[in-house]
């Protein structure tokens, strides 16, 4: 018998919303169990800060650059290696429940299998793996899937519908009348993509997740060697957690967070030093992401609108955490705790008001790239507990489940192990994580390469429609870790620049060839 | 908001075959996916899905010489729509084939759009499996 798995992710939660990194509007006694138990990394960063290649970076241990998943839209193919596959091979179990997101929603022919699944009352399809192997799709042989609401056609919106509809109607509705990703504003301030949601608690995907993860738990067999992604689509927006939990967090009482700059001068100050991408961003000029929502201009964001969604964020992130207490509990009481590794993480970071901004895009600085990642080995490996300050990414997932497994490593895995401190991390080289941005769409490209290492965060921001090769940002995460001193056009910075931007050049993964397509909207 | 998005594909055919396989505009339903019938009648085509929806589209140019194909769907969440096919010979005697899709709202262009990428590769997949 071997150690079992448990997979838990979050989608675009920050590093600081958790107790055990200095959160202060949460509570998060679970996680934070979990981290004084195991390890906790202090630089875990995405290798792309939106969702669909951040979640691909997670199952095939690759960055963008190869598994060619470089902007949301563009579909993980089917057939491209997958750690799950070799976990399913070595004779495990496998299921993701929840989010999954290597596929696009917006579906209307039907084309991704991932969304024709709940519709056909199915759990898995059969897919041909990477080395010609026929096998359940992307090696899951179990996935029951769901994302921030009802609007995909996935396992929750159909259960939804089927047993609750009176209950579709109380969720943000995502996109406006022009299928864009919708501005409209609600709650007591107007803050945008905030919803009070008359849903109860106990039907919201927060819970349904939880719930359906342990129905899977319990229908395994006691010997039974099992790996489970349990995968919470919030705290993503849009912000429309339950009503009901409201009185856990109260927008009036909380201070606004440390990243947002209240004077509009100042504010606007820092962003002009950055690329001009930002600035353009804020201004409403030119929208570069398409994740956020087009007619939303960040210039226009209120204090109230603020705490208002950094309420609403918090009481997502507690719900989620009191989920996960409620699986514990479930591993606990069939006596599994001793063998199970449980890792949490999450896909990509959120802005959450950062320099007056929300949401994500091409802004590779803190509150997207800085992400909570905790790592508590079955207590059976007696591995010490630990605090890692090493730059660590999510491409490093595969190798540390395929470790945790026992499966040697592959030769398409880009990443390493996670270290279990940084003695180990020191030993065996790892210093340095990698991240991507490319996004082409309507007339707008924007593409950034970013390197982590020394205490540093350098972007490069290559020719695009925003950038002509030349601009770029530095910081220095231990002198400025709010990332509002642009130290790139620094001439007493001008060498460690330099050799920065050489370790990025000699590391970054060269792009697939040819370019996957991006066939459908975010 | 008015946007769009283009495919291309390269296939190892002249421009010629190419042409026609995809200039009758009746014959779309031979190599676009999911449709069963394309007929025909004045400057107007009727496409039929798989699963027996028709939706009108109005031919706007057939063109041999520029080897263009251009239409407008009618749809009711569609207030433009623009759908372009180019055929180019290269001079090495194979084919560069263009599929553009404009629309307002212009996220229904990449909804669109990822069909005729489909269709594309299936031209390529007829063209060059028949050489």
């Amino acid at each position: 018998m071997g150690r079992k798995v448990l997979l838990i992710t979050t989608d675009q939660q920050r590093y600081d919303t958790l107790g055990c990194n200095g959160g202060v509007y949460s509570r998060t006694p679970v996680v934070d169990g979990l981290a004084a138990q195991g390890i906790r990394y202090e630089r875990a960063h995405p290798q792309s800060v939106v969702c669909m290649p951040s979640r691909s970076t997670m199952i095939t241990g690759q960055h963008p650059s190869t598994h060619g998943v470089w902007m949301n839209g563009v579909p993980l193919p089917t057939d491209a290696p997958s750690i799950v596959e070799e976990v399913h091979r070595a004779g495990y179990s496998t299921a993701l429940i929840g989010k999954a997101h290597f596929e696009p929603y917006m579906d209307p022919f039907g084309v991704f299998a991932e969304n024709r699944l709940a519709a056909a009352e199915e759990f898995t399809s059969e897919s041909t793996w990477h080395d010609g192997t026929r096998g359940p799709l992307y090696g899951f042989d179990h996935m029951e899937l769901a994302t921030h609401g009802p609007a995909a056609p996935l396992h929750y919106s159909r259960w939804l519908f089927l047993n609750h509809p009176d209950a579709l109607a109380g969720f943000f509705p995502v996109l406006d009348g022009d299928f864009e990703v919708s501005a409209e504003g609600g709650g007591e301030t107007g803050a945008v993509q905030v919803k009070d949601n008359p849903i109860a608690r106990e039907i919201y995907h927060t819970d349904w997740v939880a719930d359906r993860t342990i129905d899977w738990l319990e229908g395994r067999d006691q010997d039974e060697d099992w790996f489970c992604w349990m995968s919470f689509p919030d705290p993503h927006h849009p912000w429309d957690p339950p009503a009901s939990e409201n009185h856990r967090v109260s927008w009036r009482d909380i201070d606004l967070p440390e990243g947002y700059i209240a004077s509009a001068a100042e504010r606007e100050a820092v962003l002009s030093a950055k690329p001009r991408h930002w600035m353009d961003w804020y201004t409403g000029r030119v929208v570069s992401n398409f994740e956020a929502p087009l007619k939303w201009v960040p210039a226009t964001l209120e204090a109230d609108q603020l705490a208002e969604i950094t309420a609403k964020n918090a009481i997502e992130v507690e719900m989620i955490d009191e989920a996960i207490g409620r699986v514990l509990a479930v591993i606990a009481a069939k006596g599994w705790d001793d063998d199970l590794d449980v890792i949490f993480t999450t896909d990509h970071g959120e802005l959450g008001g950062d320099f007056g901004l929300l949401f994500k895009g091409p802004y590779h600085t803190a509150g997207l790239m800085r992400l909570p990642l905790i790592w508590r080995p079955a207590p059976s490996a007696q591995v010490e507990p630990a605090t890692v300050t090493a730059p660590v990414g999510l491409v490093d997932l595969a190798p540390t489940i395929g470790q945790i497994v026992g499966i040697e490593h592959k030769d398409w895995m880009e990443g390493s192990a996670l270290p279990v401190d940084d003695a180990d991390a020191s030993a065996r080289g790892i210093e340095r994580t990698l991240t991507e941005w490319d996004s082409e769409l309507f007339g707008v490209a924007v593409h950034l390469r970013t390197i982590t290492r020394d205490g540093f965060t350098l972007t490069m921001c290559l020719p695009g429609t925003s950038h002509d090769g030349t601009e770029g940002e530095l910081y220095d995460l231990a002198e400025d870790p709010l990332e509002r001193v642009n130290l790139w056009d620094d001439p007493s910075r001008r060498a460690l620049r330099d050799e920065l931007i050489d370790d990025l050049r000699r590391h970054q993964p060269p792009a697939r060839d040819p370019r996957l397509e991006c066939v459908a909207p975010v | 908001m008015y946007g769009g998005v283009r495919y291309h594909i390269e296939i190892d055919a002249p421009v010629e075959a190419v042409w026609e396989r995809i200039g009758d505009p009746s014959r779309l339903h031979e190599w676009f996916p999911d449709f069963s019938a394309s007929p025909v009648v004045g400057t107007t085509r009727t496409i039929v899905s798989n699963s027996g929806v028709s939706i009108d589209e109005e031919l706007l140019i057939v063109d041999p010489i520029l080897r263009r194909i251009q239409y407008s769907l009618n749809l009711p969440i569609l207030s433009k729509h623009h759908g372009t096919l180019d055929a180019i010979g290269l001079e090495d005697g194979r084919t560069l084939l263009m599929y553009t899709t404009d629309t307002e709202p212009r996220i229904m262009s990449l909804v669109i759009g990822s069909a005729t990428a489909r269709g594309l590769r299936e031209i390529k997949r007829q063209m060059e499996e028949s050489n």
